[in-house]
């Protein structure tokens, strides 16, 4: 049996934070040029309010349901086949989120550094991570990132740092980008950059209460909006409007960048340790999610026995795309534009049920209260 | 071959987790009253069942207690009659007694078990014969003579107006003047005594027999540790007697709280040990896993703490200690007033401190004694060691076979020119580099002294010249290898750092097989296999995973001495502060002074 597993605010602030924020070393920065421009930080700041107002309107309609996942929810709003309808679906959504991000993260360090190596030998490294965690389980995993991500933080930051003499005021001009309408309502739909916080909600059993469910999200929300506002407004201040639309990875060309004398040059490698750290946290929470999903989805006892089929399946996912450039499109097109309805609007949807469900219950058990 | 296929299977299959309870340190004292709660309540029930037993049994049967009597005679009787059978309780009669000792210890052919007869005046007209027994050489033979022999042979002969009239109490009370004396009716507790430097006595017409506690067994004195030097603070270390490192541990805590509860260990070894806690500190919960842990263990010999922490610790396979090994009594005293359990065993210079932390590992003895920026500097180069010594020779693999773009151009050219001759890859230079500095480390320990310097000689020829004059390897590589082998010696827990050498060559792997994205992998999973061991029930990275208060304390860094107001949150203390706030009052004097001299300046203008 699965013991009870309770954990602090800090690891799943830690854990919403790398999962959000991962996204910078790969796409994150791109994405927001290609449809801001030179706006990109002024995207980057009005998807972050609109994460905001999102997770203020789902921690509210969270209050009477303290310690329950989405899966839970859908339970209580719909029985059984609310349970499975919702666990399928958000087990796709894990599902897409390890591998793509398998796929990317591989594609990346192959790039990077293992250039001859075949992009299933770099995948291994990663699919390994994965099972091991998935063998140890959530809390050495959430406590991992606990230690980890105050280090990646740091190296990211020290990139960032370490190119601001390379920032031109006037690469971020003009200051409206590609328009008002491009940033405030085609924009909207990279509220999905925030998709990963949908994690939260399933850690919530694991968070003890409403006040801890909350103080994670916010807090996370914060620091995740400063990395990917930093990112974006970095990105564009040091590589100009056309250089920065083509970049595959953003960060990595920008720490190339940094010269400081004879000795500390081309020290881009070093950074591969922040990448692949990082790559490992996301992958490794999203198979473990995964699996747990589907685990509930259909009342299983344990999870363990899932993982060794489960990597099989994410790594052919992984391998479907015919090249890089194909994977990010897919991601950039539909996934980043779309994913906002399944973390956000299913989120609420559900919620919304279950509250109406439970007040109809009330409502029947106590029919004089109304 | 069976192993390794369950390994296989352990490995790749899944098999149901065992349905056992693991001991976790708890938190709130409600889990704790509750389960007090339960404990009255068996108690109580027990004790009910008892009574309500007793009570039908008078009801129906009023002669039940003449029967209990009659049938433990029945049962002395039936001990006397077979010889053959160990028996429990002493003999009235000396000869009985004395045949059963002499098979017990195989006397004649045990050549050190001395077995004296004499006669005891008990009263004018009155002698009984008695015998003492002792194993030779683990006794003190001028005690024996003076305290135990002399008065019962030649005092007791001397008129003392008042005589007892049972023979062992004017044994005990009249002619006995030792002060360690013990009364038993068992013959298992004198033969115990006895075994660990204690002389028996056997009066005849006496059931009772005395044991007195005469150690006087050849040991080493108190000398300074060998494995934890320090420069600045004490210089002692415990030796191999029990009763010796107690009391220096008592010596530096003068705490009636601290209490050191006797254990013994191993089925013929029998090995004393001692754990040592203070009452008003340590979780109760703790000192009972502890005393659970030694209790249950099932052998027949724990000669050192080595052996016994490897039967206490949590997970056998973890690369990493989960017990603190120390010779230093001052780091035991200061373990114990954290709220930490100590173990000390007869026989090992060690005493084991327990539960550990990661962090717990990298301190060293002295850094409590330094002055804290001091310490903070110490601490920071021994993680540096710690990463040196686990990471180096592996980055510098993956460096020169996937990253060589971040080798600054002038270091390349160097590098490339040194291993311009070199035929092997360099996988296989510091492969064959590392065995030699590890072979010439282990037959440094266990060359003899004398020749010490000669291997020292060929090491360093090997190491050095000759490799590299043979081209062989790279003189760079003699620096890595010469670096990471420091960084291991600046580890200051010996454990650790035997763990971090073997885990280098998994490193050197990684390095090799995929550059830097291996050594993350490896950082990965190490870290997950961290994160997921307990010792004791406490987490192995607390504070930091997961997070308590006082991390910054003194884990990782130092906090200045007076800053260090708790003791760590993790342990689940019962007294959480070990000072005030304000632990340095004469701060507050000083300022309290300036204030009244100030006011009485100020009435004095006043006045004026």
């Amino acid at each position: 049996m699965n013991k009870k597993i309770v954990f602090g605010n800090w690891e799943a602030i830690t854990v919403i934070i790398n999962m959000i924020c991962t996204k910078i070393f790969i796409s994150f920065p791109r994405f927001m040029v290609e449809d801001a421009g030179t706006a990109s930080w002024l995207l980057t700041i009005y998807i972050s309010i609109l994460a905001f107002i999102g997770f203020y309107i789902i921690s509210g309609l969270y209050k009477g349901f303290e310690g329950k996942d989405p899966i839970e929810l859908a339970e209580l709003a719909a029985g059984n086949t609310g349970r499975v309808a919702a666990g399928i679906v958000l087990t796709l959504l894990m599902l897409y989120f390890t591998a793509y991000h398998l796929r990317l993260y591989a594609e990346n360090l192959k790039i990077i550094s293992l250039s001859i190596s075949p992009i299933s030998y770099v995948m291994l490294f990663f699919v390994t991570g994965m099972l091991v965690s998935a063998k140890t389980g959530l809390e050495s995993l959430v406590r991992l990132h606990s230690i980890y991500v105050p280090v990646i933080a740091t190296g990211y930051l020290i990139i960032l740092l370490a190119v601001l003499p390379l920032f031109r005021f006037e690469n971020i001009l003009p200051v409206l980008g590609t328009g008002p309408y491009e940033i405030f309502i085609k924009g909207f739909s990279r509220l999905s950059i925030f998709a990963e916080l949908i994690l939260l909600f399933l850690m919530a059993p694991y968070l003890r209460s409403n006040r801890n469910l909350k103080i994670s999200g916010y807090t996370a929300l914060g620091f995740s909006c400063f990395f990917l506002l930093t990112g974006a407004i970095t990105y564009i201040g040091v590589m100009t409007y056309p250089v920065a639309l083509e970049r595959i990875l953003p960060i990595y060309p920008m720490s190339r960048l940094i010269d400081y004398g004879r000795f500390f040059q081309r020290i881009e490698s070093v950074f591969v340790f922040i990448w692949a750290g990082a790559g490992l946290l996301y992958i490794s929470v999203a198979f473990y999610f995964c699996l747990e999903v589907f685990r509930k989805t259909f009342r299983l006892e344990y999870s363990r026995p899932l993982a060794l089929p489960f990597a099989a399946i994410v790594s052919t996912i992984a391998l479907l795309s015919p090249s890089l450039m194909a994977s990010i499109q897919i991601d950039s097109q539909y996934f980043r534009r779309w994913s906002w309805i399944l973390s956000f609007g299913l989120t609420i949807i559900i919620l919304m049920a279950a509250r109406i469900k439970k007040s109809r219950k009330a409502t029947e058990k106590n029919p004089t209260r109304c | 071959m069976r192993d390794i296929k369950k390994m296989l299977k352990e490995l790749f299959l899944f098999n149901e987790p065992k349905k056992d309870d693991k001991f976790i340190l708890k938190e709130t004292e409600e889990e704790k009253n509750q389960i007090k709660k339960e404990e009255i309540e068996i108690k109580q029930e027990q004790q009910k069942k008892k009574r309500d037993r007793s009570v039908i049994k008078k009801l129906f049967d009023p002669n039940e207690e003449k029967y209990a009597s009659s049938e433990s005679k029945e049962q002395k009787t039936k001990q006397e009659d077979d010889h053959s059978q160990p028996k429990e309780y002493i003999s009235k009669h000396l000869h009985e007694n004395l045949d059963y000792m002499k098979k017990v210890f195989y006397v004649p052919e045990n050549g050190d078990i001395v077995i004296r007869e004499f006669a005891v005046t008990l009263k004018k007209d009155k002698v009984a014969e008695a015998f003492i027994i002792l194993i030779d050489g683990m006794i003190d033979r001028t005690i024996i003579n003076t305290n135990i022999l002399q008065p019962l042979m030649l005092l007791s002969n001397i008129e003392i107006e008042q005589r007892e009239d049972e023979v062992g109490e004017q044994v005990k009370k009249r002619l006995l003047p030792h002060n360690q004396l013990k009364v038993t009716t068992k013959f298992d507790e004198v033969i115990e005594e006895v075994n660990f430097g204690g002389v028996g006595l056997f009066v005849d017409g006496s059931e009772i027999a005395f044991v007195c506690d005469v150690k006087g067994w050849e040991h080493r004195g108190i000398e300074r540790p060998n494995t934890e030097i320090i420069i600045r603070g004490p210089q002692e270390g415990f030796n191999e007697v029990l009763r010796c490192n107690t009391a220096l541990v008592r010596k530096i805590l003068k705490d009636e709280d601290l209490v050191a509860e006797n254990a013994s260990l191993g089925r013929r070894s029998k090995t004393p040990c001692s754990i040592l806690y203070i009452k008003d500190i340590a979780n109760d919960d703790l000192v009972k896993e502890v005393k659970r842990r030694i209790k249950s263990i099932k052998t027949d010999y724990v000669i050192d703490s080595g052996m016994l922490e490897q039967y206490l610790e949590d997970h056998t396979f973890l690369p990493a200690p989960q017990i603190i090994a120390t010779e230093r009594p001052d780091r035991v005293a200061a373990a114990l007033t954290e709220g930490k359990v100590a173990v000390i065993m007869h026989g090992s210079p060690f005493a084991l401190i327990m539960p550990a932390t990661n962090y717990d590992l990298m301190h060293s003895a002295e850094d409590a004694f330094l002055r804290f920026p001091y310490t903070n500097f110490l601490r920071t180069i021994r993680i540096v060691a710690i990463f040196m010594s686990l990471l180096l020779p592996g980055l510098y693999v993956a460096i020169t076979n996937y990253h060589h773009e971040m080798i600054p151009t002038d270091l390349l050219l160097a590098i490339e020119a040194a291993r311009e001759k070199v035929p092997f890859p360099s996988v296989v230079e510091i492969l064959i580099m590392e065995f030699s500095f590890e072979l010439i480390r282990e037959a440094g320990i266990r060359i003899p002294g004398p020749i010490g310097p000669t291997l020292g000689i060929i090491g360093a020829l090997i190491l050095g010249q000759a490799a590299v004059a043979a081209n062989i390897v790279s003189p760079i590589l003699i620096i890595i290898v010469a670096v990471t082998g420091i960084g291991s010696f600046a580890i200051p827990n010996y454990s650790l750092a035997i763990a971090f050498r073997i885990l280098r060559f998994v490193y050197i792997f990684l390095g090799a097989i995929s550059g830097f994205l291996g050594i993350t992998t490896g950082l990965f999973i190490q870290g997950l296999w961290l994160t997921s061991a307990k010792s004791f029930g406490v987490p192995f990275l607390a504070p930091f995973a997961p997070r308590t208060k006082g991390g910054f304390a003194d884990e990782l860094t130092r906090a200045p001495i007076w800053k260090q107001e708790t003791r760590p949150d993790y342990l689940n203390t019962k007294d959480l502060k070990k000072q005030p706030k304000i632990s340095r009052e004469w701060t507050q004097a000083e300022e309290k002074t300036k204030k009244q001299n100030e006011e009485n300046k100020n009435a004095d203008n006043s006045k004026e």
